[in-house]
């Protein structure tokens, strides 16, 4: 027998560790597609927590880890929409708003987890970049600072921060090769600086 | 087989796409992919767009940033509702197969061996390479060396020494205020044990590692010396009032703490010495460059020649290890091959470059080589396994960048 065999029967018969095993290994990606949908973080974690519940309470039926897969993403999925259809018999948000973010996020749940799966990749990709150019990276890119805060928040001189620029877009080419527009923009703020 | 089969495989093509690097194959898959749903080009569209690509990157980081996902993930998992099934005590029972596995197959290999030596070498299915398990040595200062019981996982150093279960080991007790002995503990390739010092402060000792320590400490300082990697959880002594320090020495540095629990990777093989904090303060003495840092909860100082760098970091991850997992995340290629190697006693070589590819998960200690290797099927990485010198297998990891017709 072998291994992903036994680790199936292992799941199957309740086996805690290859539980855990499973909800580490979805648990970003999934919540993630949950928050993509419901734009709340709570209920973005009570959904996911809710699909796990019903993994776990459903346990026996499953014999493969891609059935495992497509059965957290389309609860998750679903929950999702349920609580938006549900939020917008409430009025307890712009109407307009709720009506585009339905048509946008009816996807295919597969095209689904391919996205979440990829935006997980790329940001651990960015998280191996050296130190100070994962700040940069972060400090731009993900928390939306602008040239003179991060030159301001790092604290160091304009010819150190140069450098570390100049490294962090080397390496930053490689996951936005294509997107002349960004790189443009850190050398624009590698000037200032 | 079902489409959710092959989420990786465009997940990858995906992230080639972004980097520029589709080969024609590639390009096509991609493109019968975007045609099989209108969803998926919708994707495709949204991907190529870069201000909804960082859209959805600063979403993700707005849950997953480095200060929320360690309290965000135990939030989520403490919310999962599972009734407990009965209690089942099975954790002995693989390392004990995987022992007795490991010793047929030696003997095989030895017997294999010394027939055809040196005349051709053995492809070997990875589904043969077993994982390692609890063993290591135990060196007395009077130059006996023992070998500890694989069906125990650990030893308790007192007045005198026996197993975690209370069996005895080493029955011979030793007289009081007799000067300290220094003990050897050590791990070989594919070993863990654990000891508890007799301060009561508990070390686990990973693969291929030497732990020097005294049989008792002083009233006034406890000092251990490490190479390789082990994880402590250090009890509180004290002594007139005080608190009396316990260090660790291992290469290029001295790590001083009151009680806390910590994680140290000093392997040679390594570029640099890892300490990670989990709970409680500690001090990085970096014996090149005379100078100490402290470090917090959730911090690591990486000490590299004269340079220390303290980082924020998961902490769980440094200690997968202890629970019986390997954590790919955030590591690089080499650095994944460099643990395999250390836990199923591998050689690895490179035809060709490192693959620079990134993996994300975990997998179990107990599994085979082949199952723990499956990470590389992701991302097309093909290898095979020989026999290679000492009982040692070699791995090798062909060269990536010839494409798919390389022999499996």
């Amino acid at each position: 027998m072998n291994t992903r065999e036994s680790l199936m029967q292992n799941f199957q018969a309740g086996d805690e560790i290859v539980f855990q095993h499973f909800m580490k290994r979805h648990l970003r990606a999934l919540t993630f597609h949950a928050y993509n949908i419901c734009m709340d973080q709570q209920v973005a974690e009570e959904i996911v927590a809710d699909a796990f519940s019903k993994l776990w309470e459903r346990k026996s039926a499953f014999d493969s880890e891609y059935k495992i897969k497509s059965f957290l993403y389309i609860t998750t999925r679903n929950a999702s929409l349920d609580y938006m259809r549900s939020a917008r018999k409430q009025h307890s948000r712009k109407l307009e708003e709720l009506d585009g973010a339905l048509e946008l996020k009816e996807k295919d749940p597969l095209t689904h987890l391919i996205h979440a799966e990829l935006i997980q990749t790329l940001i651990s990709q960015v998280q191996l970049l050296p130190p100070r150019q994962r700040s940069v990276f972060q400090l731009h890119y993900l928390e939306g600072m602008s040239t003179e805060e991060i030159c301001d928040f790092l604290n160091c001189s304009p010819n150190a921060v140069f450098v570390a620029k100049k490294k962090a877009m080397a390496t930053i080419r490689k996951i936005f090769k294509k997107h002349e527009t960004l790189i443009s923009i850190l050398m624009l703020f590698v000037f200032f600086c | 087989m079902d489409a959710f089969d092959q989420s990786g495989h465009i997940v990858r093509l995906l992230r080639r796409f972004l980097d520029d690097t589709l080969n024609e194959g590639d390009a096509e898959l991609l493109d019968e992919w975007a045609n099989a749903h209108p969803d998926n080009r919708v994707l495709l569209d949204r991907l190529t767009n870069e201000s909804f690509l960082v859209e959805d990157l600063q979403l993700y980081w707005t849950l997953w940033n480095d200060t929320d996902a360690a309290a965000r993930e135990q939030r989520i998992l403490s919310k999962v509702k599972r009734p407990l099934p009965r209690p089942k005590n099975k954790r002995m029972k693989p390392v004990i197969y995987a022992c007795s596995m490991m010793l047929i197959l030696g003997l095989f290999f030895i017997y294999k061996g010394s027939w055809n030596s040196s005349t051709q070498t053995q492809i070997i299915s990875a589904a043969d390479v077993l994982p390692g398990g609890n063993r290591a040595t135990l060196s007395l200062a009077d130059g006996r060396r023992l070998e500890l019981n694989a069906e125990q996982s650990g030893i308790v150093v007192g007045q005198e020494i026996t197993y975690l279960d209370g069996s005895s080991l080493l029955a011979e007790k030793k007289p009081k205020d007799s000067p300290p002995q220094m003990l050897v503990l050590q791990t070989p390739m594919g070993g863990n044990y654990q000891v508890i010092l007799p301060d009561s402060s508990k070390v686990w000792l990973n693969a291929n590692s030497t732990l020097r320590y005294p049989d008792h400490f002083s009233d006034t300082s406890r000092t251990v010396y490490l190479s390789g990697e082990a994880y402590f959880e250090i009890q509180d002594q004290w002594h007139q009032g005080n608190k009396v320090p316990f260090k660790v020495q291992s290469n290029g540095q001295t790590v001083q703490v009151l009680g806390t629990k910590f994680n140290i990777s000093a392997y040679a093989d390594e570029h640099s010495t890892k300490t990670t904090l989990l709970r409680g303060s500690v001090e990085v003495f970096n014996m090149n460059a005379r100078k100490s840092n402290r470090i917090r909860p959730g911090q690591e100082a990486v000490l590299k020649g004269e340079n220390l760098e303290v980082n924020t970091v998961d902490a769980s991850k440094s200690i997968a290890w202890k629970d019986g997992r390997f954590s790919f995340d955030g590591k690089s290629f080499d650095q994944i091959m460099r643990e395999m190697a250390r836990w199923y006693n591998l050689e690895v070589e490179y035809q060709g470059a490192v693959p620079a590819d990134l993996f994300i998960g975990d997998a179990f200690k107990t599994d085979k080589l082949e199952t723990v290797l499956r990470f590389l099927e992701s991302s097309d990485i093909q290898y095979h396994v020989e026999a290679g010198k000492h009982n040692q297998y070699t791995l090798i990891i062909h060269d990536s960048s010839k494409g798919k017709e390389a022999v499996r």
